[in-house]
C-alpha cells in the first residue's frame, strides 16, 4: 500500500539521483563553475567569436531560456502558459487551454461547464483554486467555485496565463488554497492594427472575434473587441443528444495611458451575453418531485477595471486597483444578481539594504440578490457580504544572488468567519542561474461563502413509506457556525536547465487539511411548507481533516530550431478522515476517489517548410474511482499554415482517438454528457 | 473498493519506478543529442555578449584608454544584475586591439542623495571602456550616463528607453534574432568613433547633428 513514508522514500530516491546525476556531469552543461577551471570544449566557443559580426546577428534564439530564466527565481511551483502556447494547442477558451499545464485536473462535464482544480478537490464548483484575469477575481461568492461559462476572454488576446500550483497564501489570500490561475491580457501597445478570426466545425459550430487596436498619442494605446461563438450539445451517456448549448456574444475594450514617465494607467471594461442550455432535473413541490427539463439559461455579465502603478522618486511603486463586476445569471434552478466591488492598494519598497517589501489593503464589497427553488436557495437571499484584508511580504537576501527567504502573511476580515491569517516562509536557492531549488510552508485558508452559510437547497425527494405516505425531503443546510477550512502545505522544487534548450521543473508537496466540509445528520422534522414533507437535513460542518500529497514533474526540450517537445506529469494521492463524532457517510470517500491518481501529456510541436506548423498533443488521465469514470487518453492534432505574414489558417481535430468519452459527472441535478470527437477550421487575419 | 484500490496501488509503484527508469535511459541518448544541439543553439545571452566583443573591436577609444602602454586591459563593467552570468566566459581574457578582457561587476547603482558612495563608483565606470548597464538600473540612467559622458565609455544595455536617454548602444530583439541600435550623437559627445561597418548592421540610428 503506497503510504508517506513509501511514497516519500520514492521521491527522495529520485532527486538523490538527480544530485549524484549533475554531479557526474551527466545532467550539467559544460561550464563547471565548481571545478575552478573552463571545462568547456575550446571548440565550440571559438565558433561563436569566429563568426563574422553579421552572421552573428542572423543567428535565432531559443525561447525556451528567456521565459525559464523569470521563472527560476520564483519559490513556487509555477508554470507560464504562452501566447504562442495556447494559439498552437487549438483550445478555443480558457479552460481547454489550462490542459497545457501539470497538475491541473480540467475535466469536462459538459459542453459548456468544467471541473478544474489543482492538487484534488475537484468538481463543478471546485472551490479551494482562486482564478483571476488581470486581477480581478472570478471565483464566485456564493460558493467559491468559477463558472466558466461566464467568462471568457479573446484568446487571441492572452499575453500568458501563470499558473502557480499550491496555496498563494500572502500576496492572494483566501481561497488560493490549492492554487492560483492569473489570465493576463495583453496591453493595448501590443495589439494594434485590425485582427479578424472566425471558423467552425463540428463541436465548435461557429465562433468569430473581431478586434481594432489603435493610438491616440505615444503615451496612450486603445483596443475594442467583439466575439461570438456557439457550441454544440453533446452526447448524453447513453447516446440520446444533450441540450448543453451554448452561444454567447462579448465585446469589450482595453485603454493604457503612460501620462508621465512614473505613472501608467489602465483602463478595460467587457460586457457579455450568452445563452447555456441546461438538461436534467427540476425540484416541484408535487408528485413526482423530480421533472426532467431541459431549458436555456441566460447569463449577463459586465465588469469594468482601473489600474494605476506609480513610481515614487525614492525607488518605491505603488499601484490602486478598482474594480465593479456585475453577473446577471438565470439558471434553471436558480436566479442570482451579483454586483462586486473591490479595491486594492499594494507598496512595495527596499529602502533597508537586501530587503524587499510589499504590503497592502484591500476591500471587497459583494451584493446579491437571489432567487431560490426547492432545489436550491439561499437564506437570506439577499446578502451584502464584506471582506476587509491586508498583506505584508518580505523578501530577504541572504546571501547576494544565491539565497532568498520571503516571509510574509495576509490578513482578512469576513462576515463569516472572522479574522484569518495566513502565514508563509519560503526559501529559494540559486546555485547558479540554471539550477533553483526552492521549498516552502504556507498556511491557506478557505473561507466560507454563502453557500456554507445560508444553503438551503432540497437533494432529493423520496415517496414515503406507509402509512402516512409522507414524502422525504432530504436537504442540505448551512451553518452561521461554520468554519474555513485550513490548510498546512509543506512544498519542495527544483528546476534545472542542463542545456540550453531543455529545462525540467520538478514539484513535491505534503497537504495537511483541517475542518473540511462535511454534510452531518440532523435532526428530521415535520414540515409543511411547501408541501407537506419529512425533512432530513444534512447540515454543513468540519469534520472532516486529512492529507495529500503529491509531486508534479514537467519539461520543455527545443530539439531542433523547428521542433520543441513539452512533457508532464503529475502524481496525487490523498487520505482523508472524518472525525469521530461526524455523521456524514460519504464525503471522505468520495473526495478521495476524486482526483485521477496519475495525469500525464506529451506535446510536439514542429515547424515544417511551406510555412506550416504540426501540433500534436497527447493527454493521459486516469480514473476517477468515486465516480466510475475510466481512465482516457485524448489526442488532440493540429495543422497550422501561415499563407502570408497576415494570414493563418488552422485545422484542428480534438479528442481523435475515441468517438466519446466521459470526463467528470455531475453531483447536482443536471445530467452528464460525454466530450465528442470533433474538428474545426480557423482563418485568422491581421491588417 | 479496497480490493480494487490494492491493485491500482499494485501499478502506481510499477507506473513510479518505471518512470524513473525511463527518464535515466532517456538522459543517455539524449544527451548525445543535445551535445550536438548545443553548438548550434547559443542562447540569447551568448550572442549578445559576443556583439559586445565585436563592438568593442570596431569602437576607436580615446588615446589615454586605446594605449597599450598605459593600460594593458580592456575593461567591461556590469552595472546591476547581470542577466549575462556564465556567457560571459566566452569573451574574457580575448584580446582587442593589444587589450585583453576583464568583466567586472559593480552593484546597484548607490541611491543619489550618497555623493560619497556615487562618487567612488563614478571613478571606476570612468576607468571603463564598456559599461553594460542592467535594467534593473533604469531608475538611475540618466546619472550613469552623466557620470561617464565624454569619458570614452561604450554604454550598453537591453532596456527601452536607453538611447533616448543618452546611452549608445542598445540590444533588442527582432524576430528572434539579437539586434542592436545605436545613440551616434551619444557616442560623439563620449568621444567614440564607432566604425561604419558597425553602423551598417545596426537596426537603427540616431543621428541629428550633423558632422
Amino acid at each position: 500500500m503506497i503510504t508517506i513514508k513509501y511514497f516519500l522514500q520514492k521521491c527522495l530516491i529520485f532527486i538523490g539521483l538527480l544530485f549524484v546525476l549533475n554531479l557526474t556531469g551527466l545532467l550539467s552543461g559544460s561550464e563547471e563553475p565548481q571545478e575552478g577551471g573552463e571545462k568547456t570544449t575550446p571548440q565550440k566557443q571559438e565558433d561563436l567569436l569566429d563568426m563574422s559580426f553579421e552572421d552573428l546577428l542572423n543567428i535565432e534564439v531559443t525561447t525556451v531560456s528567456k521565459k525559464e530564466q523569470k521563472l527560476s527565481e520564483v519559490p513556487a511551483a509555477i508554470s507560464v502558459i504562452t501566447q504562442e502556447d495556447i494559439r498552437r494547442s487549438g483550445a478555443t477558451n480558457i479552460p481547454e487551454a489550462l490542459r497545457l499545464v501539470p497538475g491541473v485536473q480540467v475535466a469536462r462535464i459538459n459542453a459548456n461547464s468544467w471541473a478544474i482544480s489543482i492538487r484534488g478537490f475537484n468538481g463543478e464548483f471546485a472551490n479551494k483554486l482562486l482564478v483571476m484575469i488581470d486581477g480581478r477575481s472570478i471565483y464566485t461568492p456564493l460558493h467559491a467555485g468559477v463558472y466558466w461559462d461566464e467568462h471568457d476572454v479573446m484568446l487571441e488576446d492572452v499575453e500568458r496565463i501563470e499558473v502557480i500550483r499550491g496555496p498563494g497564501g500572502t500576496l492572494w489570500g483566501a481561497n488560493a488554497v490549492n492554487g492560483i490561475i492569473n489570465i493576463i491580457t495583453k496591453k493595448a501597445k501590443d495589439t494594434q492594427g485590425a485582427l479578424m478570426t472566425g471558423g467552425g466545425g463540428t463541436e465548435e459550430q461557429g465562433f468569430g472575434a473581431v478586434r481594432f487596436g489603435g493610438k491616440i498619442n505615444d503615451k496612450a494605446y486603445f483596443r475594442i473587441y467583439s466575439k461570438y461563438f456557439n457550441r454544440d450539445d453533446a452526447p448524453f451517456l447513453d447516446g440520446g443528444d444533450g441540450a448543453d448549448t451554448w452561444d454567447a456574444i462579448q465585446g469589450g475594450f482595453r485603454l493604457d495611458w503612460d501620462p508621465s514617465e512614473n505613472d501608467t494607467l489602465s483602463l478595460q471594461g467587457n460586457i457579455a451575453s450568452g445563452q447555456v442550455g441546461y438538461a436534467g432535473y427540476m425540484l416541484y413541490p408535487v408528485s413526482p418531485y423530480m421533472f426532467s427539463v431541459t431549458e436555456k439559461q441566460d447569463i449577463k455579465v459586465g465588469n469594468t477595471l482601473g489600474r494605476w502603478q506609480h513610481s515614487f522618486s525614492d525607488g518605491s511603486d505603488m499601484t490602486l486597483q478598482l474594480y465593479y463586476d456585475r453577473t446577471d445569471r438565470w439558471v434553471a434552478v436558480f436566479d442570482e444578481i451579483r454586483d462586486t466591488f473591490d479595491i486594492d492598494f499594494q507598496h512595495s519598497f527596499s529602502c533597508i539594504d537586501r530587503h524587499e517589501i510589499i504590503w497592502g489593503l484591500g476591500h471587497r464589497l459583494t451584493k446579491d440578490h437571489t432567487k431560490g427553488t426547492l432545489a436550491m436557495s439561499m437564506d437570506p437571499p439577499n446578502y451584502d457580504l464584506y471582506n476587509y484584508s491586508g498583506f505584508v511580504q518580505d523578501q530577504i537576501t541572504l546571501w547576494e544572488n544565491y539565497l532568498k527567504l520571503t516571509l510574509g502573511s495576509k490578513f482578512e476580515y469576513n462576515d463569516f468567519s472572522g479574522f484569518e491569517y495566513q502565514p508563509s516562509g519560503r526559501i529559494i536557492w540559486t546555485p547558479n542561474p540554471d539550477h533553483s531549488l526552492w521549498t516552502s510552508v504556507t498556511r491557506a485558508v478557505r473561507t466560507p461563502v454563502r453557500f456554507d452559510h445560508d444553503d438551503e437547497s432540497t437533494r432529493m425527494i423520496i415517496p414515503g413509506y406507509p402509512p402516512s405516505y409522507t414524502p422525504i425531503a432530504v436537504a442540505s443546510l448551512g451553518n452561521d457556525d461554520v468554519k474555513s477550512e485550513k490548510l498546512l502545505s509543506y512544498e519542495l522544487g527544483y528546476r534545472v536547465r542542463p542545456r540550453n534548450n531543455f529545462f525540467l521543473d520538478f514539484a513535491l508537496f505534503f497537504n495537511d487539511y483541517d475542518d473540511l466540509r462535511t454534510f452531518e445528520s440532523g435532526t428530521p422534522m415535520s414540515k409543511t411548507t411547501p408541501f407537506a414533507h419529512m425533512l432530513m437535513p444534512l447540515i454543513i460542518d468540519n469534520k472532516m481533516d486529512g492529507e495529500s500529497y503529491g509531486a508534479e514533474l514537467s519539461a520543455s526540450w527545443e530539439i531542433m530550431k523547428n521542433w520543441t517537445l513539452n512533457a508532464g506529469y503529475s502524481f496525487l494521492q490523498m487520505q482523508l478522515h472524518q472525525d469521530n463524532d461526524s455523521t456524514d457517510t460519504s464525503s471522505a470517500t468520495s473526495n478521495e476517489g476524486r482526483p485521477p491518481h496519475n495525469q500525464a501529456y506529451l506535446r510536439s510541436n514542429l515547424d515544417l517548410p511551406g510555412n506550416l506548423e504540426l501540433d500534436l498533443a497527447l493527454n493521459y488521465v486516469d480514473t476517477l474511482p468515486d465516480a466510475d469514470i475510466p481512465s482516457y487518453f485524448r489526442f488532440d492534432a493540429r495543422l497550422g499554415w501561415h499563407l502570408t505574414d497576415n494570414v493563418e489558417l488552422s485545422l484542428v481535430g480534438q479528442n481523435l482517438l475515441d468517438n466519446r468519452h466521459p470526463e467528470f459527472y455531475y453531483r447536482g441535478y443536471q445530467l452528464t454528457t460525454e466530450v465528442q470527437r470533433g474538428f474545426y477550421a480557423k482563418l485568422t487575419c491581421k491588417f | 473498493m479496497k480490493k480494487h484500490l490494492a491493485s491500482h496501488n499494485q501499478s502506481y509503484t510499477h507506473t513510479l519506478r518505471n518512470f524513473i527508469v525511463l527518464v535515466l535511459i532517456g538522459m543517455g541518448p539524449a544527451r548525445m543529442c543535445l551535445a550536438e544541439t548545443k553548438k548550434k543553439v547559443p542562447t540569447e545571452s551568448d550572442i549578445k555578449v559576443v556583439c559586445i566583443y565585436n563592438l568593442l573591436k570596431y569602437t576607436d577609444f580615446c588615446e589615454e584608454k586605446s594605449n597599450k602602454e598605459d593600460s594593458t586591459d580592456m575593461l567591461i563593467g556590469v552595472v546591476g544584475n547581470d542577466p549575462y552570468g556564465e556567457a560571459w566566459k566566452r569573451i574574457r581574457g580575448k584580446e582587442v586591439g593589444g587589450q585583453k578582457i576583464i568583466i567586472k561587476h559593480f552593484d546597484a547603482y548607490p541611491d543619489a542623495k550618497n555623493t560619497e558612495k556615487t562618487e567612488a563608483l563614478a571613478k571606476e565606470l570612468r576607468k571603463c571602456q564598456g559599461l553594460f548597464v542592467s535594467e534593473s538600473e533604469k531608475e538611475n540612467f540618466k546619472n550613469i550616463i552623466a557620470t561617464v559622458k565624454n569619458e570614452s565609455v561604450l554604454t550598453i544595455s537591453e532596456s527601452e528607453n536607453f538611447l533616448e536617454q543618452g546611452g549608445i548602444v542598445n540590444f533588442v530583439m527582432g524576430d528572434k534574432k539579437v539586434q542592436f541600435e545605436i545613440n551616434l550623437d551619444a557616442a560623439r559627445d563620449a568621444r567614440l568613433k564607432i566604425k561604419s561597418q558597425v553602423l551598417k548592421l545596426a537596426q537603427r540610428v540616431i543621428q541629428t547633428k550633423k558632422k
